[in-house]
């Protein structure tokens, strides 16, 4: 991806089920942009990711989400990843039958990039060595028997090679030990760059060790409630959520 | 039933063939003539109905063996061919393992025949396929495929049965009949790619006869015909004998399809294992009768059936009818069937890395049916199965 391009949330509210989950969330990721979205356990976090990717059982209600200045909200999911936007699933399921190395190569496919299959093979084993695995998983079935971190590894091996333009890690570092962790973070370090904006999306700061974000925003009940720097991974690292939460229910018009 | 015999017989007067031959062709139309229409639970016999079928022309034969086999002295032509060439063979084989007496479009076949008898001599092995096409062109068309396998004899049988009328188009009747023997230690794998057009009536009878520690191993794609009765038995009479019937069916539109899969174990020590994978689309319908069925003195045996549907829509429905017959304690046998939806988080999944829904299905499709194929060390045979599928699914299914 030689240019990067923004992704603009607008004051989205969303709903599952007939529940408002996101009640106008306002973000702006930049071409070459990571930004870390820190929250507790029932904060949205995961309603954002699925409903940016477009998944059909979140259905917006207000706002707008625009990649690159054009509302994604009339697109399907898959209009959506072809237009740049990438979800690294917190649970990732599995593809019976489908080689890993098929799986991507059919997403390449139907981006219009598909490889010539020596540079596609080539790529992909760069892309399994980076992520320090067995060249092994490219024939593999996606996700099938996979370890919890296996599972992660993949989204990230994906990731590379499908180089999108926003990526959203949505708790990738859940579940995973030190050493996954490390391996994951590295991954994404190295695709970082003026082309690849990110949006990390996690419950610890145990992963904003090893990606450094350039900014750091906090949710709680469905909106960002504090956005600043590292200082705030600090924070929450130190003293937990609660005094994110007390500080919201304070305010004028918060805690809602 | 009267007009159809008179039209068979009629057929029969016409064809340039030596008497033995027209008087087999007339003892199975005499018998077809005794035999009451077949009646059968859950799939409407009387569109298999040969009434209303012209007669004659139906469709081609293709056989093509390969150079190397026919100077390892195996021989495969045409039984019209090959009765003139070599009748006592035709005469001992034709109607051996499916006799007119097996059921009406049993007869109707043994009578109005067009076909290919394979024959591959003691303890030759064959490196290519033999290929069979059977071209279907229109009104009624009887294929019948005749394999024999001396002892220790091995070959791959690859049979393409294509062509027809399009789901819209004038119907048009198709009984196609497998017979196939196989010597003390022969090796038979035949693979059929079933691809008529879905304005086809299909009605096909495969048998196997395995002899003393013979393999079979069937590979059958079924993708085409509108409404189609497949029936598909290994007898496993001698002892130490195995088969293994892979079954891959794909039904889309308004097919509907009834598949059968039987496994008749007699000898001692046999083995047998029915493996079947069928995705229904559309409004199409699907009914799988696996049968198991294990005579006395069958000691030792081991009889297996595992069966996977997926549905791609809302609009299908299929039955699983597993059957266990066993008259015989000392033996395994076993049965396991699955039937799951298209799952929609791993479409999600899917779309999420830019694929659209076709392609998502199409992976999913091809997939399903991998762990099947690969049991195939034929790397060309599956790319044309897995090239019928996507054909199917570049029409819409």
């Amino acid at each position: 991806m030689a240019e990067g391009i923004a992704l603009e949330i607008d004051r989205l509210e969303a709903e599952v089920e007939g529940q408002q989950i996101l009640r106008g969330l306002t973000l702006r990721i930049g071409p070459g942009e990571v930004h870390a979205l820190m929250g507790p356990n029932g904060s949205g976090k995961s309603t954002l990711a699925n409903t940016l990717a477009g998944h059909p059982r979140y259905s917006v209600t207000g706002g707008d989400v625009r990649l690159g200045g054009k509302s994604v909200l009339e697109m399907s999911a898959d209009e959506r990843a072809r237009a740049g936007l990438f979800l690294a699933f917190q649970y990732p399921t599995e593809v019976p039958g489908v080689t890993v190395a098929n799986f991507i190569h059919s997403a390449l496919k139907a981006r219009g990039r598909e490889l010539p299959f020596v540079q596609f093979r080539k790529k992909l084993l760069e892309k399994i060595a980076l992520l320090e695995w067995d060249e092994g998983v490219a024939r593999r079935y996606v996700n099938e028997g996979f370890s919890g971190g296996e599972r992660k590894r993949n989204e990230i091996l994906q990731m590379a090679m499908l180089e999108p333009n926003i990526a959203i890690l949505d708790e990738t570092d859940s579940g995973l030990d030190v050493d996954s962790i490390k391996i994951v973070s590295n991954g994404v370090n190295s695709l970082r760059g003026p082309g690849l904006g990110v949006l990390v999306i996690t419950h610890y700061e145990r992963i904003l060790r090893y990606i450094q974000p350039d900014f750091v925003h906090v949710m709680v009940s469905g909106r960002i409630v504090r956005s600043g720097g590292r200082e705030l991974v600090d924070r929450i690292e130190r003293d937990g959520y609660d005094w994110v939460r007390e500080a919201v229910a304070a305010a004028p018009g918060g805690g809602q | 039933m009267v007009s159809t015999t008179a039209e068979l017989e009629s057929y029969i007067a016409r064809l340039d063939e030596p008497d033995w031959l027209l008087t087999s062709r007339r003892t199975a139309a005499a018998v077809e003539a005794t035999l009451d229409a077949p009646h059968w639970d859950r799939t409407d016999a009387s569109r298999l109905e040969p009434a209303g079928f012209a007669l004659g022309g139906g469709g081609t034969v293709d056989v093509r063996l390969p150079e190397a086999a026919r100077a390892q002295g195996v021989s495969a032509a045409g039984l019209a061919e090959l009765s003139r060439l070599d009748p006592g063979r035709v005469e001992r084989h034709l109607g051996r393992l499916v006799p007119a007496g097996a059921g009406r479009h049993e007869a109707r076949n043994l009578a109005a025949h067009h076909g290919c008898l394979i024959h591959v001599p003691a303890g030759v092995v064959v490196a290519e396929p033999v290929e069979v096409v059977y071209r279907l062109e229109g009104g009624q068309f009887h294929p019948r495929t005749v394999v024999v396998l001396e002892r220790g004899a091995e070959v791959t049988v690859l049979q393409r049965c294509a062509g027809g009328p399009d789901a819209d188009a004038p119907p048009a009747l198709v009984t196609a009949v497998v017979e196939a023997e196989l010597g003390d230690g022969a090796h038979l794998r035949f693979i059929e790619l079933q691809q008529w057009g879905e304005g086809a009536a299909v009605y096909a009878t495969r048998q196997a006869m395995l002899g003393r520690d013979a393999h079979v191993q069937w590979l059958l794609g079924e993708i085409g015909g509108g409404t189609v009765r497949s029936s598909t038995t290994s007898v496993l009479e001698g002892a130490g004998s195995e088969a293994l019937a892979l079954l891959a069916f794909f039904a889309g539109g308004r097919q509907h399809l009834d598949l059968a899969a039987t496994l008749r174990h007699h000898g001692p020590h046999t083995n047998g294992l029915l493996l079947a994978k069928g995705v229904l689309a559309g409004t199409a319908r699907a009914v799988y009768r696996g049968t198991s069925d294990i005579r006395r003195g069958a000691k030792g045996s081991d009889s297996q059936q595992k069966e996977n549907t997926l549905h791609l829509g809302h609009g299908v429905r299929s039955d699983v009818i597993p059957a266990l017959y066993i008259d015989e304690n000392d033996l395994q046998a076993g049965h396991a069937a699955t039937t799951g939806k298209l799952d929609p988080e791993q479409l999600f999944y899917m779309q999420s890395r830019g694929l659209p829904v076709r392609e998502a299905e199409r992976l999913i499709v091809h997939g399903f049916f991998a762990p099947l194929l690969e049991r195939v060390p034929l790397e060309a045979v599956r790319q044309e199965l897995a090239a019928l599928v996507d054909a199917k699914i570049d029409r819409g299914i």
